[in-house]
């Protein structure tokens, strides 16, 4: 029974990868049933799911926000430096 | 004429170039280096430049090829995940570990990404990770393009880059997880 369980329906380890698959990539097809079938029956993918989504929105966010200041009069005459050498 | 050129360059699109440059490595050093070299290559192609692209443009692309270099060189040789790592999670069935599966977070909408605490904590389990994996999931936002086109980039498998993301994204969840208050 287990055996069948395994062959039908994806491991909890198979899951979260096609869950990030799917942000990533997409899916195909069945990858998206099983996925599907999977997340109906386990809480703790559904949970890696939602989560999955708000540390991506997270990433964006901080990605968005890593400008940093430099002394850039300092930068454009060392760089003039440089060039006349 | 060359070199005077040049130097009005420096003045005017530095600022531009650096901007650029610091969001897509997110090292301030590599970043100056990057936008130094990107100017000594304008003098030695300097005779490429048609005037058809706008001085800023032309620059740009320069740059994003010096950057996109500097990613291709770090990624030159393959990056395997670790399947010890899995082994933290999972069982060998597949199944989560015991007290490894995901909880519920109270918060878990979007609020969330306005909650200061929530992105400090996200940034200091991101620096916890390698540093190619951190890379796989910055990249698509570094260079502003698709997964698939990021790999084409870096000429890596698209199932080897997902492979990574995925044990990062764990480790990521895992740390937060224990990291912040719920």
């Amino acid at each position: 029974m287990k055996k069948i369980k395994r062959l039908l329906f994806l491991s909890c380890l198979k899951a979260t990868g096609l869950i990030e698959k799917k942000i990533q990539f997409g899916l195909s097809r069945s990858e998206r049933i099983r996925l599907r079938i999977h997340i109906s029956m386990c809480s703790a993918c559904t949970n890696f799911g939602s989560q999955n989504h708000l540390i991506e929105g997270g990433l964006f966010r901080l990605n968005d926000t890593r400008k940093k200041e430099i002394d850039l009069d300092e930068f454009k005459k060392s760089i003039i430096k440089k060039l006349d050498q | 004429m060359r070199n005077h050129t040049i130097e009005s360059w420096v003045s005017q699109f530095t600022g531009d170039l650096y901007h650029r440059a610091v969001s897509m490595v997110s090292d301030p050093e590599l970043a100056r280096d990057l936008v130094q070299e990107t100017f000594l290559s304008a003098i030695e192609k300097f005779s490429t430049f048609r005037g058809s692209s706008s001085p800023k443009t032309w620059l740009m692309s320069i740059l994003n090829h010096k950057i996109v270099d500097h990613y291709r060189q770090k990624f030159r040789q393959p990056i395997l995940p670790e399947p010890e790592m899995i082994d933290q999670f999972f069982d060998h069935n597949g199944e989560w570990m015991p007290g490894r599966q995901p909880e519920r977070w109270h918060e878990s909408d979007e609020n969330l990404l306005d909650n200061e605490a929530f992105l400090s904590v996200l940034k200091i389990c991101m620096d916890r990770l390698p540093d190619k994996w951190k890379d796989c999931i910055n990249l698509k936002y570094i260079l502003d393009k698709k997964s698939d086109e990021v790999c084409q980039e870096l000429k890596i498998t698209t199932s080897n880059f997902w492979q990574i993301t995925h044990r990062a994204k764990l480790q990521l969840r895992a740390c937060i997880e224990k990291n912040w208050l719920i």
